[in-house]
This record gives structure tokens, C-alpha cells and sequence, in this order.
């Protein structure tokens, strides 16, 4: 299909996205082209200086930079490679081979699905989304979007919404923190006021717990079997932390006991778990049993509202939902490709 | 009317269904909008039926579910803007559409009578409102105990997919349900009490059957309330306590209704009346 504007458009101006991302790019190179410590401003005076440019939008997040833009100058790429390696300092050679240029409807087809997170590294993510939104609301604030890229972004937008609402191209958590914290959420409804209780200091956990620090989560308690090391974790958590010879005690005290480490005993017993259930009187405990081999003992299961879930199930569920998310694309993708030639005309015929 | 009603609870019931059999959350704008409707026509339908019989319209088998669904569905778009439960709508769509749809194809439930059933006493037609208004209250506890069931199911047998990403929280569910159960059972008091007024006097014109099945009932329900308080009754045993006592009481009205005694049909339409039955 071609990506030059139809014979009956009224004027020869282009939409264009000109960038390099998660795709195309290496991490290195990535790195390397970040629109960092004022690159950002450097680049964006460029590209006003671009002859033939009419319009024009940045996006820079970690996986990706592009330029989105109008053109009445046709094809502007090595004009907007050079920009961009003149910025960054680097010789046009090392960004040649790790860029893409899709214009006006393929622009179009391609806005919908970052903006929807398909293009996303981890399918139907929603941060792009505010990432999108916030460098549209820059551009605007700096008067370098005009008529054409407010209608396009604008519509963008709604696609995306659309796309949530009425696919399941967002739904459920693709890694194993925001698994927990759907879990948690089924569990508790809001987890401001839940005490999460953490029982080593591994990394899995350690992203467990940040989280559910993420979704609200203030009571953050770290144990382990070194002092030091459960101190130093409370501290970057902003929690507190709790002697592992005291956590017996200490059991009914947590809603959510996240536990991650290499002992090899069980760390939980049956017996621990239903003394402190009782305790609990009826209220739910969700245990999150991270560590291989496991800490806590898979009979707790049993007991009346208490939700154990260990690394496999979690693994399970988050495959489930990458599943579920990555079913509805090709569904999406022709629904957008339709959407976009609309968009596209009604563009070309004001 | 009731006919009509009823087809639009299962309209919604069935785009709720349908909606999340294809893998979507149904638009909670939709389903509040189309039972809103079909609660409207349910209205009108009682009303023309208690505009037909000059009394409350709880005098058969018939209109008595049909007051117990259209209470139900009331509380239910009451409740929408203060707890943000997804999926009450569908469960209480499917609630009312069964329990419409028996009301209507059972025979002789509907059975023609004249006149006020209960002789015209206004004690006693508040009294069996407000009786029938807890069991609406009921019902709608009923589905948040199986809502927290189904939660519970999901949570422990690791199941992530379809209906249970989207039922509320376990927690959530059983803050409603408690507090559901406090006001239909403080409802239910204030009816025992009102009929008391009658009750007493007129032991004679009780039947005892009706007046011991409804005294269970809410024994029952103050137990689980009592129980639960104490935090003596919990999760899942609470819940099934839930379902079992609004089993029990929708049983119970077949029962309760044939034992009816008709009242002396000269009572007065007044607030006099106790004082004429005392005489």
C-alpha cells in the first residue's frame, strides 16, 4: 500500500512519523538517542527550523523516540535523522539501519497502536498512554501542533479508550508484581490500609512489595533472617522492619506476607498460619509464597480465607493474560487499519 | 406489564451475559439505564394493580414475588452510587428475571380476589409491605453471598479469567452484605412490630403456622446477624447462611400464603381498625 497521499488530496502534505524504538533499536542505541538534559529542547528548536515542517511532536520514553509531524516538504527522514544525530552527536551511519518512516495513513495505523500499548514492549500497557498525552500537552503548550495533529492525537486518544473498554487488550497483569496486586485487589478492594509483611530480602519480592507500594499500600514491614539486610530494604521501602525471631508473634498483624527467601525449611508452618488466622478472626490473609523451595507449607491452603499463591501460579496468570491480550490483536489491528484510512480521509478532504 | 418488565430485566441480563462471555466488561451505564427502565414499568404495573385492588398489591403468590423483585431492584439502583460493586447489576438482572419469569408461568399463582386481602387494615398492609420489603432487602444479600461465593472459588482455586476478574472484593462484599443484613433485618423487626399491634389482640384471627414461619425467618437472620457481629459466623459460612436463609424465606411464602385467614372484609379503611378488631 502506499504511503503517498491519494491523487485527489487538495494539498501534498504529509503525516509522518520519523523515530527509532524497542523494534528497530538495540538497548545501546536506545540509550544512546535519549532525549536527555536538554536534548529535548535542543531537538525541538531543530525541528522548528526545519524547512517544510508544519507541524510537529516529540515523544521520548525509555523504549522509544519519535517525531510525529506534518509536512508539505514530502519526505523530510534524512533532514530529521540529521536533527536527531546532530543533537546526540553521533554520525547519521550508527541511526540509519534503526529507523522507521511511516506516512500519513500508516502514521495513523501506527499512532493507534502505540497509543493502545500494542507497540508496547509488554502488549497493552497503559503508561504509553499518559506518556503520549504528556508530550502532546507539551507540544501544544509550545504551539507546535496545530490543526492536523490535534485532530489526529485527539483521535488517537479516543481509539485507545475504545480499544480498553471494548477489547481485552489491557486487561489482567502481564509480570508477576501486578499479578499480586490484581490478587490483592480481588482479596482487599483498596490496599491503602493493608499491612504487608515482607520475609526476606530477594529481589522478586522486594518488586512485590514496591508494587504494592504503587497501588497505595503504606504499612510495609521487611524481616529476614539478616538484620542489616531487612533494615536496609525497610528503609528503601519506607517501612519498618521486624527481628525474624519476633514473626511469629507478629503473624496476625499482616494482611499480605509476601515471603522470598533461599531457606531451606518451611518458614510458615500450617500450625503458625491457623494460629494467626484465628487470631484474625475470619478477616482474609493473603500469602505470597515466592521462594523456591517454598516457604511457606501448601496446606495453609485449606484454611478458611486464607489465598496462597506461589511463583507458578503467578507465572500461570500472567501468561493467561498476555494470552488474553495478544488474542485480540489481529482483531484490533484491522479494526484500526479501517479507522485509520477514515481518519486519513476526512484529513485530506478539509 | 409485569410481562414486559420482566422481558427488559432479561434484555440486560443477556447483553451483561453476552458482554462478558465475549471476554468484555458490560457498560454499567447500559445496565443501570435498562433496569431503570424496567423498573419504571414494574412500577407502573403494581400500581395499576393496587389502583385495581384499592390495597398494597401483596395478596398472591404472584404479586408478592413480583413486590419482592421490584423492592429488590429499587435497592439495587439505590445502592449504585454509594458501593461501586461491578457485576450486582448482572446478578440482580438474573435474580429478578427468574424469579419474574416463575411468577408468571406458575399456575394459579395469580389468582383473582376482591377486595383488600387484609380486610382493609392499614397496620396490617404496612406491616406485610415492610415484611416483604426486608425480603427484597434479603435478596439483594442474597446475591452479594453468592458473589462473595463465587470470589472465594475463584481466589482459592487460582482462577483469574472471565467473571472473576470482575466481581468485587471479597472484603468489599462482606462489608455490604453485613450491612445489608442489618437494615433488612431492622426492616423486618419494624414489621414484626407493626403487626404485633394487630397480633396480639386478635390472636385468635393469626394463623399460627404463618406467624411461627415468619418468626423463624427473622430468628434466623438476627442468629446470622448476632453471629456475625461476634465474628463467630465468617466468609464462606456466612455467605451460605445468606443464601440459605433467603431460600428458606422465598420458600416459606408458599406455606404462609396458603395459611392465610381472610379478615373480616367491613373492617375500616382507617387507622382506627385495631380498636375495631379489640372490640
Amino acid at each position: 500500500m502506499s504511503s503517498q497521499a491519494p491523487p485527489f488530496l487538495k494539498d501534498s502534505r504529509t503525516l509522518f512519523v520519523f523515530g527509532s524504538s524497542h523494534r528497530t533499536a538495540p538497548l545501546e542505541l536506545r540509550e544512546r538517542i535519549a532525549l536527555e538534559n536538554g536534548k529535548m529542547e535542543k531537538l525541538c528548536k531543530r525541528l522548528k527550523e526545519t524547512p517544510g515542517l508544519d507541524e510537529f511532536l516529540v515523544l521520548n520514553t525509555c523504549n522509544r523516540v519519535e517525531i510525529y509531524g506534518v509536512s508539505h516538504n514530502g519526505n523530510l527522514k534524512t533532514a530529521l535523522q540529521d536533527s536527531i544525530c546532530s543533537v546526540h552527536g553521533m554520525p547519521r551511519e550508527h541511526l540509519e539501519a534503526h529507523t522507521y518512516w511511516k506516512a500519513n495513513h500508516e502514521m495513523l495505523e501506527h499512532l493507534f497502536y502505540l497509543t493502545t500499548g500494542m507497540d508496547s514492549q509488554m502488549v497493552g500497557e497503559t503508561e504509553i498512554f499518559g506518556q503520549v498525552k504528556e508530550s502532546y500537552n507539551s507540544a501544544q503548550k509550545q504551539g507546535t501542533v496545530g490543526k492536523t495533529l490535534n485532530h489526529v492525537f485527539q483521535k488517537s486518544f479516543k481509539e485507545a479508550k475504545w480499544a480498553r473498554t471494548h477489547t481485552a487488550i489491557s486487561k489482567g497483569q502481564v509480570s508477576i508484581g501486578n499479578v499480586v496486586v490484581d490478587l490483592a485487589a480481588r482479596i482487599f478492594g483498596k490496599l491503602k490500609k493493608s499491612k504487608i509483611l515482607l520475609i526476606g530480602s530477594g529481589e522478586v519480592g522486594e518488586k512485590t512489595a514496591q508494587a504494592l507500594k504503587s497501588r497505595g499500600v503504606k504499612h510495609i514491614t521487611v524481616t529476614s533472617r539478616t538484620f542489616e539486610n531487612a533494615h536496609h530494604l525497610a528503609h528503601t521501602l519506607g517501612g519498618a522492619s521486624l527481628d525474624l525471631d519476633n514473626l511469629e508473634s507478629n503473624l496476625s498483624d499482616f494482611d499480605i506476607i509476601i515471603s522470598s527467601t533461599a531457606s531451606n525449611d518451611l518458614l510458615l508452618t500450617h500450625e503458625q498460619v491457623k494460629h494467626a488466622q484465628d487470631e484474625r478472626r475470619g478477616d482474609p490473609l493473603f500469602l505470597i509464597d515466592l521462594a523456591l523451595p517454598r516457604d511457606i507449607d501448601p496446606a495453609v491452603a485449606e484454611l478458611e480465607n486464607v489465598f496462597i499463591y506461589n511463583l507458578d501460579d503467578l507465572s500461570k496468570i500472567a501468561n493467561q493474560n498476555l494470552q488474553t491480550r495478544l488474542g485480540d490483536m489481529d482483531q484490533l489491528k484491522q479494526t484500526f487499519s479501517r479507522r485509520a484510512w477514515a481518519v486519513w480521509l476526512t484529513i485530506t478532504r478539509r | 406489564m409485569a410481562g414486559l418488565a420482566t422481558l427488559i430485566y432479561g434484555a440486560a441480563a443477556l447483553y451483561a451475559a453476552v458482554s462478558m462471555l465475549r471476554g468484555h466488561r458490560y457498560l454499567r451505564s447500559v445496565i443501570f439505564i435498562v433496569i431503570s427502565l424496567g423498573w419504571a414499568v414494574q412500577t407502573v404495573a403494581l400500581f395499576e394493580r393496587g389502583y385495581e385492588i384499592k390495597a398494597c398489591p401483596i395478596g398472591n403468590p404472584f404479586e408478592i414475588f413480583q413486590f419482592i423483585t421490584w423492592t429488590s431492584v429499587g435497592l439495587y439502583l439505590l445502592l449504585v452510587p454509594f458501593y461501586r460493586l461491578s457485576l450486582l447489576g448482572f446478578f440482580t438482572t438474573l435474580l429478578v428475571f427468574g424469579l419474574n419469569t416463575l411468577s408468571l408461568v406458575m399456575p394459579g399463582w395469580d389468582q383473582p380476589y376482591t377486595g383488600p386481602r387484609f380486610g382493609g387494615n392499614p397496620w396490617i398492609e404496612l406491616h406485610a409491605s415492610l415484611a416483604i420489603l426486608s425480603y427484597g432487602i434479603f435478596g439483594v444479600l442474597a446475591l452479594i453471598a453468592l458473589m462473595y461465593l463465587l470470589q472465594q472459588y475463584g481466589l482459592k482455586q487460582k482462577r483469574s479469567q472471565g467473571l472473576f476478574r470482575w466481581l468485587p472484593s471479597i472484603r468489599e462484599l462482606d462489608a455490604v452484605g453485613l450491612h445489608l443484613l442489618s437494615a433488612g433485618l431492622l426492616v423486618l423487626s419494624v414489621a414484626l412490630v407493626v403487626g404485633s399491634f394487630y397480633w396480639i389482640p386478635n390472636l385468635d384471627s393469626v394463623s399460627i403456622f404463618k406467624l411461627s414461619v415468619t418468626l423463624l425467618i427473622w430468628a434466623g437472620y438476627l442468629l446470622a446477624f448476632c453471629f456475625r457481629f461476634q465474628k463467630r459466623l465468617v466468609a464462606r459460612k456466612f455467605a451460605w447462611a445468606c443464601l440459605l436463609l433467603f431460600g428458606l424465606a422465598l420458600i416459606s411464602l408458599w406455606p404462609v400464603n396458603a395459611s392465610r385467614r381472610p379478615l373480616p372484609p367491613e373492617t375500616p379503611l382507617t387507622s382506627h381498625s385495631l380498636e375495631t378488631h379489640d372490640e
